[in-house]
């Protein structure tokens, strides 16, 4: 599924335009989005929570050439997914 | 900052940026995450525009240790969710490391080797952008580190070639040498650009002894008329100028104004940063500073301007600006720093 398939899927579930729908999915990852900036975290009990983590600096070794590299810090986007969810993928056979 | 915003929070937020109530924020909220539930499971990948892409992923049968027993234990194969962020979201979120690269380290440096952490840093940095809280402190440290090892790089960029060294075990790299050439090298150096400075002064007040109105601001040492009141010497192709010259010194009362300087301007194309904008103009980024100074009453939050925000270019010389002047930078960077506590 992708931005406009979910779009449509909400406008018919809540009787709203595809308009409306789509700016307030987009005001929404905007909201999530700033507060990541903010390094906050975004926690949706039943869905999951969103977080910034801090990789640190490694040293890395490219095992061809054997040559190290300083790879340097990098804040990044985690997602975990919340116990409901984890549950639901228990029971789930593709 | 390190806080933890809860779906309150958002439906809150929602209702205010779009101008929707709380109830129908929350209900637009509670059935959008239902259905990005509902359709990981059907659809097994779920993209959302400026997000990220959810994916349901088949892990393998994986043998592992009961840590109470003891026993061994086999983790079954199952599903988990994984989550890749947008591209965009990603550089947005990394943007206080976002000047950093990879750099290759001289094979001596190794994660033992704990030499390179003792250097101090000599030439400031170029910052990273900043969000526009303080920056944390390990942040801080860690960028301080780095600093360190790009120093290291650059002393050891020489010494790559030279296979033959004693390899004692408590042989070290002779760093406080380096660190004494360095620290005369740069003596030197200021003593070299105050000198050029002085002597830029002194053109610069001959010159506007000299010159009529309508010239630019840098004088040019080889067409400087010069001025009767000087010893130096005069040639006689010169003398015509001379001539011309003395009746401007005759009318003493005649305020002598500053060489008139057009005001340059530029206009903020999306995207772009005031650190990409001095690193053109004046070849250094960290004299952004500069340009937010000049602009401060246009300028609300130096790390994001409006796209369209037409700001002034003020000339190198008003805050002397010079990218080859370590003193310079060094003044550019103490600048960043009282602006950023702000």
């Amino acid at each position: 599924m992708n931005s406009t398939e979910l779009v449509t899927i909400l406008s018919q579930k809540l009787t709203l335009s595809k308009a409306e729908v789509s700016k307030r999915l987009e005001d929404t990852v905007g909201i999530i989005a700033a507060e990541l900036e903010e390094n906050n975290s975004v926690t949706v009990s039943s869905f999951g929570t969103w977080e910034v983590n801090k990789r640190d600096e490694r040293i890395s070794v490219n095992p061809a050439t054997g040559k190290k590299t300083l790879v340097p810090p990098r804040l990044v986007v985690k997602f975990k997914a919340s116990n409901g969810l984890k549950d639901k993928l228990k029971g789930f056979k593709s | 900052m390190n806080e933890k915003k809860n779906l309150q929070d958002l439906i809150s937020l929602l209702a205010e940026k779009s101008g929707i109530t709380k109830k129908e924020a929350e209900i637009f909220l509670r059935e959008l995450f239902r259905t990005l539930d509902e359709s990981i499971f059907s659809d097994q990948s779920v993209k959302i525009k400026s997000l990220g892409t959810f994916k349901l992923v088949l892990v393998d049968n994986r043998e592992s240790v009961n840590v109470t027993t003891g026993e061994r234990v086999l983790i079954p194969a199952h599903y988990k969710i994984g989550y890749t962020p947008d591209t965009r979201l990603s550089e947005k979120i990394n943007l206080p490391f976002a000047l950093f690269e990879s750099m290759e380290m001289p094979d001596e440096i190794t994660e033992e080797n704990e030499n390179y952490r003792e250097i101090i840093i000599e030439k400031p940095p170029v910052s990273p952008i900043v969000p526009s809280d303080s920056i944390p402190q390990s942040v801080i440290d860690n960028f301080e580190q780095y600093q360190e090892l790009q120093k290291i790089r650059k002393a050891n960029d020489g010494q790559e070639k030279r296979r033959h060294r004693r390899k004692r075990k408590d042989w070290r790299f002779p760093w406080k040498w380096l660190l004494v050439l360095l620290a005369i090298g740069g003596v030197f150096w200021l003593y070299r650009t105050i000198e050029k400075e002085e002597k830029q002064e002194i053109q610069s007040i001959m010159y506007s002894f000299s010159k009529p109105k309508n010239q630019t601001t840098k004088p040019d040492t080889d067409t400087l008329p010069l001025p009767t009141e000087s010893i130096l010497l005069v040639r006689p192709d010169t003398v015509d100028t001379v001539k011309k010259i003395e009746k401007p010194a005759e009318q003493p009362q005649k305020p002598v104004p500053a060489p008139a300087v057009a005001v340059k301007k530029r206009t903020i194309h999306p995207g772009e940063m005031l650190t990409v904008i001095a690193l053109e103009e004046y070849g250094n980024k960290i004299f952004w500073v500069y340009l937010y100074l000049e602009n401060q009453n246009i300028i609300a939050n130096p790390n994001n301007v409006p796209a369209g925000t037409t700001i002034v270019i003020p000339p190198a010389s008003k805050y002397d600006i010079d990218a080859n002047d370590p003193a310079s930078v060094r003044e550019a960077s103490e600048r960043m720093r009282k602006i950023l506590q702000q």
